[in-house]
């Protein structure tokens, strides 16, 4: 466990340590979350949906985390292929290298709510913060096992940004509140999230059925992250 | 390229194709107010005269690489002189090539960074092709070869041109037995020829068939 | 060109013409991005104040469509900027220290960054026909050449300073926020509140509006200050990659 925690740590360090990288982690949050303030109500009117004031800046805080967690569970993949897939070898297995990498992640969607919802916090405030914290922990989380994904069958850095982009786009655009919620919207993996996140900024409760919708989805953004990383660090029969 | 610096006629008369001395390198780490400073080159120096086949060793992170890229010219140095004199080939240790062109692109490519005529870098490039048998790749593209195979167009590249002097970082990673004693036997034909050639290693087995070996310790170079 | 730079640039698009997955996101994000915002956007009546200070009564749908395509192109273009300068650093210094002088290496990456811009921007002018006619193309599409060089220089920019993970961070949400939200009529009164004016979004935007909605040129200003903005971003990468690349 240790080779994988000191690996992660080396992908934490490449990542984030990289010039002005912790910077933008911050600043872009902040900066997104006050300009949702400022403009999306007016936007999901003219998209034929609505969303009042403090939802639109808790789904900000929601969607900066989620891109940020997907280009991150994107790199990771993409970076770390070769590494996974001799430290399996050397003994470690396919499955503790996936488990140990999931653990890396859910480590790391910690860390980039904790910024957005901090960014939150201090810019536009926060009635329910645990409830408000674990709906974008869940966008996060989410993201993160699409990045995964999309890492397992992309490897170009340019085209796995690109296609993170373009998921995150068509989800984001598609969200309950944003428009009327047609078609495509229901099949959007962040639909329910939304739905959490926008009763956590508008200071009431989520029902039951949308926080255990959110945890299948959850759990099952995170198992296709692990059956990713499994994939990729599995020995290929020569 | 061109010298870099210092006294050109003193050099080429002992047949120095390489000279540094004194040497100096810190890199920062950390950000203020814990920033400090890491000696790493304290006054290094070595020389490499035509003909010869010189060794640099050392531990690992005792400075090989950044005396080798502050020669080619990659870092600069705080302090010290580094004179070069004819043309240069660099292998370095990460082969740096482009993943979507092929081998035969790759040569295309330097051939012009050389400015070698078509004739010559078309010879060359067969020449080196068989000299370490990869030919058969050579319209495959980088994506879809081996680590080995890869450090063969990366120590070819080093050589289209004939160059004065060879500067090697770690050349044989990834080679099989065959090819290792394929690289030492290109190695001393080209150094009868008058190449003089550094190679930087962290650990040389080879020793009787190197002229001289510099050991790279507490950032200074000492020859054994 | 000389020798090195035309073989570089020939590499160069040959590099890139092998990512089928590249050219297909490159084709299709715009096409569907751009029709899409069409398709949802709701046809409510918004005024807003074009360059030269005239009001107009148009719609929401109308000016989404509009304003998606300098949007797309922006953040095309700075990804592919961001992403091509970074490979470049990487490789290309041991070109330059092969013999190619560092303008002859920098000059076919540029020269990849603006055709994937100019790409982008065909498809995404394309897709718009089907739902948007401009009032006048020139000034349109102007503007959105603008957009998208400005933000493939500044993409090219942050390749240089940022690491892969900020860049794309970066390059993403700049785009959003400065064209997609300060500079869009969508918003606040119809038209950028005073701090916008300072940002590279501006002068492409202003100037691409008045095409979109009117007839006459009124946004002179604004396009001296996009090109200003081009100049000098292309000084500063120049300068720039330069540097990184000149070894020594």
């Amino acid at each position: 466990m240790s080779a994988i925690a000191i690996s992660g740590a080396d992908f934490l360090r490449e990542h984030l340590r990289a010039r002005l990288t912790l910077v933008l982690l911050v600043a872009i949050p902040a900066l997104f979350v006050v300009a949702s303030a400022s403009v999306l109500g007016e936007f999901a009117t003219a998209l034929g949906g609505s969303v009042g004031g403090d939802s639109a800046s808790a789904l900000g805080a929601g969607w900066a985390a989620a891109f940020l967690a997907g280009a991150l569970g994107f790199f990771q993949v993409s970076s770390s292929r070769e590494a996974d897939r001799r430290l399996a070898l050397a003994g470690m297995g396919a499955v503790r290298v996936a488990v140990a990498r999931i653990s890396a992640s859910v480590v790391l969607g910690v860390l980039i709510s904790a910024v957005a919802f901090l960014t939150l916090l201090l810019s536009a405030g926060v009635t329910h913060p645990a409830h408000t914290f674990v709906a974008i922990l869940i966008f996060a989380l989410t993201y993160i096992g699409i990045g995964t994904l999309v890492g397992s069958f992309v490897s170009g850095a340019l085209e796995g940004s690109l296609t993170v982009a373009f998921i995150f786009l068509i989800d984001a655009f598609s969200g309950p509140g944003m428009s009327d919620s047609g078609g495509i919207a229901g099949v959007m993996p962040t639909r329910k999230a939304a739905d959490v996140l926008i009763d956590a900024g508008a200071g009431q409760g989520s029902p039951l059925g949308d926080w255990i919708a959110v945890g299948l989805i959850t759990l099952g953004a995170l198992a296709l992250a692990a059956a990713a990383f499994w994939l990729s660090a599995r020995p290929r029969s020569t | 390229m061109a010298p870099t610096a210092g006294a050109e006629g003193d050099s080429t008369a002992r047949g120095a194709v390489l000279r540094a001395s004194g040497v100096e390198k810190s890199f920062h780490r950390g950000v203020p107010p814990r920033r400090r400073r890491i000696g790493v080159l304290k006054g290094a120096g070595l020389e490499v005269r035509r003909g010869e086949l010189v060794g640099l060793v050392g531990e690992n992170g005792s400075g090989k690489s950044t005396l080798m890229k502050i020669v080619v010219g990659l870092l600069e140095r705080d302090a010290g002189a580094v004179e070069r004199h004819g043309k240069l080939g660099y292998c370095p240790q990460t082969p740096l090539l482009w993943e979507k062109l092929t081998i035969g692109e790759h040569f295309e490519l330097f051939a012009r960074a050389y400015e070698l005529d078509p004739a010559r870098a078309e010879s060359a490039a067969a020449d080196l092709l068989e000299e370490l048998q990869f030919g058969r790749y050579r319209d495959y593209r980088i994506e879809d070869l081996s680590g080995g195979t890869r450090q063969k167009l990366n120590l070819a590249l080093a050589l289209m041109h004939e160059p004065d002097l060879l500067l090697l970082d770690e050349p044989y990673s990834g080679f099989d037995w065959e090819t290792y004693l394929r690289f030492w036997e290109m190695s001393e034909r080209r150094r009868s020829g008058g190449m003089g050639i550094l190679i930087v290693s962290h650990f040389l087995s080879e020793r009787e068939r190197l002229d001289r070996i510099y050991e790279l310790r507490d950032g200074r170079c000492e020859e054994s | 060109m000389n020798g090195r730079a035309s073989t570089a640039t020939r590499m160069g698009f040959r590099e890139q013409l092998r990512r089928p997955l590249l050219l297909v996101l490159l084709l299709a994000l715009p096409f569907l991005f751009i029709s899409w915002s069409f398709a949802i956007t709701e046809p409510n009546p918004r005024l807003i104040t074009l360059p030269g200070g005239e009001q107009l009564l148009t719609t929401m749908r109308d000016i989404h469509g509009a304003i998606m395509v300098p949007i797309t192109v922006g953040f095309l273009a700075g990804l592919v900027g961001l992403f091509v300068v970074q490979s470049a650093l990487e490789s290309d210094r041991r070109l330059v220290l092969a013999g190619y002088s560092p303008g002859e290496a920098i000059v076919p990456r540029l020269a990849v960054m603006v055709s994937a811009t100019l790409v982008v921007l065909a498809v995404s002018l394309a897709v718009t026909t089907i739902d948007f006619v401009p009032e006048s193309w020139g000034p349109f599409v102007a503007g959105n050449l603008l957009a998208g060089l400005i933000y493939g220089l500044i993409g090219a920019l942050a390749g240089a300073f940022v690491g892969r993970l900020g860049g794309a961070y970066l390059m993403f949400f700049l785009p959003m926020l400065d064209i997609g939200v300060a500079q869009n009529p969508m918003f606040f009164d119809g038209s950028p509140q005073g701090w916008a004016t300072a940002l590279p979004g501006y002068g492409p935007t202003r100037v691409l509006i008045d095409g979109a909605f009117s007839q006459s040129f009124d946004a002179v200003g604004p396009l001296v200050v996009a090109l200003l903005w081009l100049a000098a971003l292309s000084v500063a990468v120049t300068v720039l990659l330069r540097r990184s690349l000149g070894g020594r």
